[in-house]
């Protein structure tokens, strides 16, 4: 029996170290990240590279909420932003320095997007389209769609 | 802390399942029979429901019968059936249900060495495989979504989301006979499932059969009370 009396002091060992862990511990937030890229042109060879772009001052605002998301950020190279989650169509108005834009984002809900007992579903959106007015924006680029709870650029935009 | 408990008190009889094995050996040491093909099935009932429904929370319970037939004192078939389910509240108030029917089906090898000049005993010393199999249904229920910056709030239910798993089993235990054709005796079993639940989608947080699906191995221990037919 000295086998079994081994596999008892192992099993008693191995059952009394479980342990339950019952907290949410992922994220569970789901923002468009937006990064700021610039294009520079090289004087001797004349091709484009693009490089991060770092806006000193900035504001973000829905439309149609009271309140800043974003109230003068300084030096920032992307923002995170949340969209609504019951409506398709998100419209933010970002104010670069002293320019402001506004940029709408046309999406789907993915309403279940399960995580875990623990911290439950977010709302998922996959982006159609994004549309923004032109004064500091010069192009922008979807580079991902998929919005999600994790962190990943989505959008990139240019200002050249 | 009550989880602890229960396999405290667990491994204390499984001790005393190892005293009963000592003086049944001593007991049966006497002339030699002829071992035959087939030697009778035997069928097992789980008593850790029995003690858990005393010790545990409450959130899942499982309850399983065993039917195991000898072949050669060597080879032990075996078919279980069971119900197990789960009715759980987490942190962040989601509740998770479910109940079903579960099956096994595997071989078992008895691993215990005998002497010639001993008589065989009755007594199995187990080492073997399962494959597990369940379809169920689950809920998952009162899912809030907060989206602080829109003020939107939402309270999603998600019901009868079907689901099936198979699952393997290794597994190792001990039958003693106690009276004759009564049986007592535990087994170990180390369960894994190889499949992968997709990111974002939903996943049961209980298999009925299997236990929790946290991603790794699950071990159980069943306490069994047989009779050999």
């Amino acid at each position: 029996m000295k086998i079994s009396d081994k596999i008892i002091i192992l099993l008693f060992i191995v059952l009394t170290s479980c342990t339950s862990t019952d907290s949410c511990r992922e994220n569970t937030e789901v923002k468009m990240q937006i990064g700021f890229y610039t294009k520079t042109k090289n004087s001797t060879t004349g091709v484009y590279s693009k490089s991060s772009l770092n806006i000193d001052s900035i504001w973000a605002n829905g439309l149609g909420v009271d309140s800043f998301y974003y109230k003068k950020k300084l030096s920032t190279k992307s923002i995170n932003l949340p969209l609504k989650n019951k409506a398709e169509q998100t419209d933010y108005i970002i104010r670069f320095n002293n320019t402001t834009d506004t940029i709408s984002v046309f999406y789907q809900n993915n309403d279940g997007y399960y995580l875990s007992l623990e911290c439950g579903c977010v709302v998922a959106h996959t982006i159609d389209e994004v549309v923004t007015t032109g004064h500091f924006i010069d192009s922008l680029a979807i580079i991902n769609r998929e919005i999600n709870n994790v962190n990943a650029e989505n959008i990139q935009i240019y200002h050249f | 802390m009550q989880k602890t408990f229960r396999y405290i008190i667990f491994s204390l009889l499984f001790v005393l399942g190892c005293t009963q094995v000592n003086g049944q050996i001593k007991a049966l040491q006497k002339d030699t029979v002829k071992v035959r093909f087939f030697n009778g099935i035997r069928l097992d009932v789980d008593l850790v429901p029995l003690a858990s429904s005393f010790l545990s929370t409450h959130e899942t319970y499982s309850y399983e019968v065993a039917l195991q037939s000898d072949l050669k004192h060597k080879y032990f078939p075996v078919v279980e059936i069971g119900y197990g389910g789960a009715d759980k509240i987490s942190s962040s108030n989601i509740s998770y249900k479910t109940d079903a029917v579960f099956g096994r089906v595997g071989l078992d090898f008895n691993i215990m060495k005998e002497k010639k000049s001993v008589k065989p005993t009755n007594n199995l010393f187990l080492a073997g495989i399962r494959v597990g199999f369940s379809s169920f249904k689950y809920n998952i229920t009162d899912v809030s979504i907060v989206n602080d910056y829109w003020g939107e709030n939402q309270t999603l239910n998600y019901e009868n989301i079907p689901a099936t798993r198979v699952w393997i089993e290794f597994v190792a235990g001990m039958r003693v006979e106690i009276f004759k054709n009564v049986f007592l005796g535990w087994t170990v079993k180390n369960k894994s499932t190889s499949s992968e639940d997709a990111a974002g989608k939903f996943k049961p947080w209980y298999i009925p059969g299997f236990g929790l699906n946290t991603g790794n191995a699950n071990w159980e221990v069943n306490y069994c009370l047989g009779y050999k037919f």
